[in-house]
């Protein structure tokens, strides 16, 4: 939905869960809002990212229905983490997942799709 | 002080800007809260197949948080501060809006201490209830 702000490099499966490495793209035009001057990822776009990549674990478009709890823990920005690991978990009508690079966890989502 | 403000003028208030500015109207402010507004744009970024998908509102709710957060700057004299959604809890979509609908958002100060805010929010449409959830903001000093 919101162009040009990820590429997908690799996907793997790790016991349950599938890890999407993902690369962000500096030049993706929200930057020019958010904010001037000062690129930051809305938390909202990598809210999107991951039902983006849990999309493509479900094959079929999802809707969130519910956020139980959405916490973001570090700010993502293009420059210091050009590359990414969302890692998704789908079980039924829930979702849980994490945007991670390295040791430091950036974002965790619990949500209920349908 | 300007009792409501609209569009272009939210950028008094806010740091955002186009392509990702989710609020057009800030009105009824009070010490514990506010009521907000979006009129959601053919064009706008979270619009998908002609409805404005979820990542929107939470964007809509977080932006409200941030014109209020500014109102109060700005009557202080001071310029927008950067803000960063920390925490989202208990929100729930029950539909997504239609391009050209019109969202009215009522905040409600839960809680605030260094810097931290606590919000509730309810979005609607008309009378129909399309989202509510709590929101932790985080504004830099």
């Amino acid at each position: 939905m919101i162009e040009d702000f990820y590429d997908i490099m690799s996907r793997r499966e790790e016991g349950g869960e599938t890890v999407f490495h993902v690369a962000l793209r500096p030049d993706c035009k929200v930057y020019e809002g958010h904010f001037p001057g000062s690129p930051v990822a809305p938390g909202v776009c990598n809210i999107q990212m991951i039902r983006e990549c849990a999309e493509a674990v479900a094959g079929r478009p999802l809707l969130i229905s519910k956020i139980g709890q959405c916490r973001m823990t570090k700010l993502i920005t293009p420059g210091e983490f050009p590359e990414l690991d969302v890692r998704v978990t789908l079980d039924g009508e829930s979702l849980i997942a994490s945007i991670e690079s390295g040791e430091t966890v950036c974002l965790t989502l619990k949500a209920t799709i349908v | 002080m300007k009792e409501e403000f609209s569009a272009t003028e939210l950028f008094e208030l806010i740091p955002q800007r186009p392509p990702i500015v989710m609020v057009d109207l800030l009105r009824n402010v009070t010490d514990s809260g506010a009521e907000t507004g979006l009129t959601v744009q053919e064009d706008n970024l979270f619009v998908r197949d002609g409805q404005f998908w979820e990542p929107g509102l939470i964007e809509h709710i977080a932006q409200s948080a941030a014109a209020f957060a500014g109102y109060k700057g700005y009557a202080a004299g001071e310029k927008p501060h950067l803000g960063y959604i920390g925490e989202l809890k208990r929100f729930i979509f029950y539909a997504r809006p239609s391009a050209g609908a019109c969202l009215r958002t009522t905040l409600r100060v839960l809680g605030e201490a260094g810097g931290i805010t606590l919000l509730a929010a309810e979005t609607r449409v008309g009378e129909e209830l399309v989202a509510e959830g709590q929101m932790k903001i985080f504004l830099e000093a």
